[in-house]
């Protein structure tokens, strides 16, 4: 069926690191091409305060034969405190602690091999491997990080780290050991030397050293992070912080008494560690069975009569870093210090821990690769955000002018697998009775987006619909309620033909989600045509039109009032007008407040004719203000701009010359245009010689009947001015 | 070990077509190899992402699926840019989504400079309903010169060999134009539509009468 396939499929081998989630996942099915060994090693510390070794150490290491364990790793600090060894390479010192180290192990030098060791003046690691072992050690590698005292541009190396990395079958492991600055008030440098160390420990592999000179920004790099598992022991020198509420003898005495772990909660390293200041992500055993391991008179287990009479703390420590959880590392026996040796001021400090050290079956890792991205791939699939929304789809229905709608939509963050179907909480919403489900899954942020092709590139829909939130962040467990809301105000209903589509107002909103997909929502409503926003033609057109009198207001029959309406005066301006000439100016309150509910009411009657007589629904005010916005609404002002706006600017001309005011009416205005000018400003007459304070209203008249731009207070007073002339002389008088 | 990247190439693929010719069905199919016999009308656009190796080279594909709605059409095109691979979908039981195939294929001109193609006759599992004839489907992807499979996501018919091949061709065109196909990708491994909709957070503003 297909066309000719002229590709080939090849097979990709698993890189570790090349992507985060397929290496997660290789994780989790390691069982499937690994196998893992139990490998005991022993980490221990000791701060040899220059001192010479004896020729063995029988106590530093346990001799049991479950204890001996098939990897040591030894940390030394201050192995040479001789001034010469700063500029002197003196390795003297080290070949004599080497050599106690190697015969204290259990069984003696014969059974172990040394695979490893740096040197930074006298912060020494050596790491022995037990000659039975089996493990296949490749990939050491050294470096050293000096952080003392700086002469000029070398660091001295009084003060830094010394680590080895090697791979244990396929497991990286690194041991780092450090001496960090020295003294009670230096904490900050101390935790600046573990910041130092962590971020220089790096390590080029082998097999890419040669050619590291020429691309070194190209060589990959092996950081601390990217070990499976890091060892960090050394004397890092925290010391106890009592805050001054116990005394150096407080502490001597219960240092010394059975009660020495609660001293533990003034550690420094503790503290700094709880706040996430250093050894982010390392671990050490949650108490410290032993004494603390500092400072001792020389050759004793007294604490320190020197004339500095330091505080004893737990400044030589051993922590642990895995890089992920199903790394199988356990420390097997309860850390450990020496008190027997006392050679030192420091005592060392030993820990017994079992890693299962893995070896890859490289086809077996090959051959669930494939599938393995593709169970990746699946997992991002599924955490890409989707929602449920309560409507695909919002149907106003009909609305009419300055009557909004407001309708709401539900969001809520959808569920990915059916067994969290469990947690849904169902909420009803009597309000639009609809169900939607609130879900406690991770929050979800969402936008609406402009639209390219929309008429206004501006707005995320057209100004007739107005939608919020915007823009939100759907919280844990909830879920979000969106109004949507039609209004038609009066200046979208002056051009509201342009704006109907179909004879309807449709919208297309796009609803983003953040890092995912996009949801269209339509939106429809039906305008019900209206008296607000049509032209002076069609408001004429939707009454039968009848010959009568301009001079015969007065004349009321039994017939419908309007029925009295002169010609090319809309209907419903009569109705209005006529009103509120029955009611009077007296009964104008201008103070009144604008009820939309009353308005609406005032819409239906002028669009039913039912009741004819407007003036007995509603306050004058409110008949008032309906003819304003009348007006108003019109497609076109009463007045209208004509071309390059020269009726404007004629009436600016004569604004109080009422002769030549109506006269240019009279020969540029269109017939109903001027019956309903000479309509309004009859009104407005009758009602500024009855209230003389209603002269203030004239503004907002002319700004109805000329609807210019009423920023420019300037032009706002001249168009007054024009309308007052023409309400003070009707037409008749001033042109004679 | 830091320094490398997790893809070669990352492609954004467009599967479009009328309403209800299994668009949604062929992603599922591909992306989560799932179907589902209820048929639910895509409102507005998914993507998900599928990890393919094609000729030992890693590739990424972020595979967009767009509302076939009519009513829609003006703001799904808008989803067209910065794609590498369109795939043009019909239903073989009904013709009118065959004849529809002229139309997505101007659209595809209409919004896309260069780009790969692939014409789809989806639910071919369906015999006895079938209008469109296999041959005159191949004929015409023959004359407009696109690659052109019958599938069924459904069944799980060519679906991963149909992916694979429109994934070939964009491919092939990358390297042989490397310039051209790579100013759309963005390493994040989202081709933003950003670009298209302006500023995502543009408050709207209260109108009232």
């Amino acid at each position: 069926m297909a066309t000719t396939t002229f590709y080939t499929k090849q097979r990709c081998n698993w890189i570790e690191g090349r992507d985060a989630k397929v290496d997660e996942v290789m994780r989790e099915w390691m069982h499937k091409f690994c196998s893992f060994q139990d490998v005991k090693i022993c980490v221990s510390t000791f701060n040899v305060n220059g001192k010479s070794p004896q020729s063995v150490f029988p106590t530093w290491f346990s001799q049991k034969r479950e204890d001996i364990a098939e990897f040591y790793a030894v940390g030394l600090q201050e192995m040479d405190l001789s001034v010469g060894t700063y500029i002197i390479d003196n390795t003297k010192k080290m070949e004599g602690w080497t050599d106690a180290i190697h015969c204290s192990l259990p069984g003696g030098r014969t059974h172990f091999n040394v695979i490893g060791s740096m040197r930074l003046v006298g912060i020494f690691v050596i790491v022995f491997q037990s000659v039975h072992s089996k493990i296949r050690v490749t990939d050491i590698n050294v470096k050293y990080v000096a952080t003392g005292i700086s002469v000029l541009v070398n660091k001295l190396g009084n003060k830094g780290g010394t680590a080895i990395s090697m791979k244990m079958n396929d497991t990286w492991v690194c041991f780092v050991n450090a001496h960090f600055a020295a003294g009670n008030n230096e904490l900050e440098r101390r935790n600046q030397d573990f910041r130092d160390i962590y971020n220089d420990v790096v390590f080029y592999p082998r097999s890419q050293q040669e050619g590291l000179r020429d691309r070194p920004l190209e060589v990959p790099v092996m950081c601390l992070y990217d070990h499976d598992v890091v060892f960090w022991f050394g004397d890092l020198n925290y010391r106890l912080n009592t805050d001054g509420k116990m005394s150096n003898e407080d502490v001597r005495r219960i240092a010394s008494s059975e009660k020495f772990a609660d001293l533990l909660q003034y550690c420094q390293l503790r503290e700094q560690m709880t706040h996430g200041t250093v050894f982010k992500d390392f671990k050490e055993p949650d108490s410290l069975p032993f004494r603390p391991t500092y400072k001792y008179d020389c050759g004793t287990n007294t604490w320190d009569t020197s004339e500095k009479g330091r505080v004893p703390a737990w400044t030589d420590r051993i922590l642990t870093f895995t890089k992920h959880s199903k790394v199988g590392l356990e420390l097997i026996q309860p850390m450990e210090s020496v008190e027997t040796i006392t050679i030192s001021d420091h005592k060392p400090v030993r820990a017994l821990f079992n890693l299962k050290v893995k070896k890859i079956n490289e086809s077996g890792a090959n051959s669930v690769y494939e599938e393995a991205i593709r169970e990746a791939d699946r997992r991002a699939n599924e955490e890409l955000p989707q929602v449920q929304l309560s409507l695909n789809e919002v149907d106003f229905g009909i609305v009419n002018y300055l009557e909004p709608k407001t309708r709401s939509c539900y969001c809520a963050k959808l569920l990915e697998s059916p067994s969290a179907n469990n947690e849904i909480i169902e909420l009803k919403r009597e309000k639009i009775g609809l169900t939607f489900l609130a879900l406690l899954f991770p929050s979800v942020r969402f936008s609406f987006k402009v639209r390219p092709n929309a008429r206004n590139n501006q707005e995320i829909c057209e100004k007739w619909l107005m939608v919020t939130p915007t823009h939100y962040q759907i919280p844990q467990g909830s879920s979000m309620e969106i109004s949507l809301t039609v209004s038609i105000s009066t200046d979208i209903v002056r051009r509201i033909q342009d704006v109907l589509r179909n004879g309807q107002l449709q919208e297309i909103l796009v609803l983003h989600l953040e890092n995912g997909r996009d949801y269209f929502i339509p939106v429809t409503a039906v305008y019900n045509n209206s008296c607000f926003g049509s032209t002076l033609e069609k408001l004429l057109t939707a009454r039968p039109k009848k010959e009568v009198n301009l001079i015969d207001f007065d004349d009321f029959s039994d017939n419908l009032a309007s029925d009295n309406c002169p010609p090319y005066v809309p209907r419903v301006v009569y109705r209005l007008v006529m009103a509120l000439r029955v009611r009077g100016a007296a009964q104008l309150n201008i103070e009144e407040e604008l009820d939309n509910a009353v308005f609406n009411r005032i819409r239906s009657a002028l669009e039913t004719g039912n009741p004819d007589d407007m003036s007995t629904i509603a306050s004058s005010y409110m008949l008032y203000s309906a003819l304003i916005r009348l007006l108003d609404s019109l497609d076109e002002p009463v007045i209208m701009e004509g071309m390059f706006k020269i009726i404007h600017k004629e009436m600016i001309k004569y604004r109080t010359d009422a002769r030549q005011l109506w006269t240019t009416v009279r020969s540029s205005l269109p017939k109903p245009n001027q019956a309903v000018l000479e309509l309004v400003c009859l009104m407005l007459r009758e009602f500024f010689s009855q209230k003389y304070e209603l002269r203030d209203q004239l503004s907002l008249w002319a700004g109805a009947l000329f609807r210019h731009d009423i920023t420019e207070e300037r032009m706002n007073g001249m168009y007054a001015t024009v309308l007052q002339t023409m309400c003070d002389y009707a037409p008749d008088v001033a042109l004679g | 070990m830091a320094g490398t990247r997790d893809y070669d190439h990352l492609f954004k693929l467009l599967i479009i077509g009328d309403s209800g010719v299994g668009k949604s069905s062929l992603l599922l199919r591909f992306a989560d190899n799932t179907f589902s016999e209820n048929y639910i009308t895509t409102i507005g656009v998914d993507f998900k992402i599928r990890t393919m190796d094609i000729n030992g080279q890693r590739v990424k594909l972020q595979i967009w699926d767009t509302a076939g709605q009519e009513r829609f059409r003006t703001i799904t095109s808008t989803y067209y840019r910065g794609t590498h691979g369109v795939v043009v979908v019909y239903d073989v039981t009904n013709g009118e989504s065959f004849g529809n195939v002229k139309r997505w294929l101007q659209e595809i001109e209409n919004n896309c400079d260069s780009v790969q193609k692939v014409l789809v006759g989806n639910k071919c599992e369906e015999s006895d309903r079938r209008v469109v004839l296999e041959s005159d489907a191949r004929n015409y992807a023959q004359s407009m010169n696109i690659a052109f499979f019958e599938t069924s996501a459904k069944e799980d018919k060519n679906v991963e060999p149909m992916f694979t091949c429109i994934t070939s061709l964009v491919l092939t065109a990358k390297l042989a134009n490397p310039s051209s196909a790579s100013k759309d990708q963005h390493r994040s491994g989202g081709v933003s539509l950003k670009d298209n909709f302006g500023n995502t957070n543009q408050k709207k503003k209260c109108k009232c009468g």
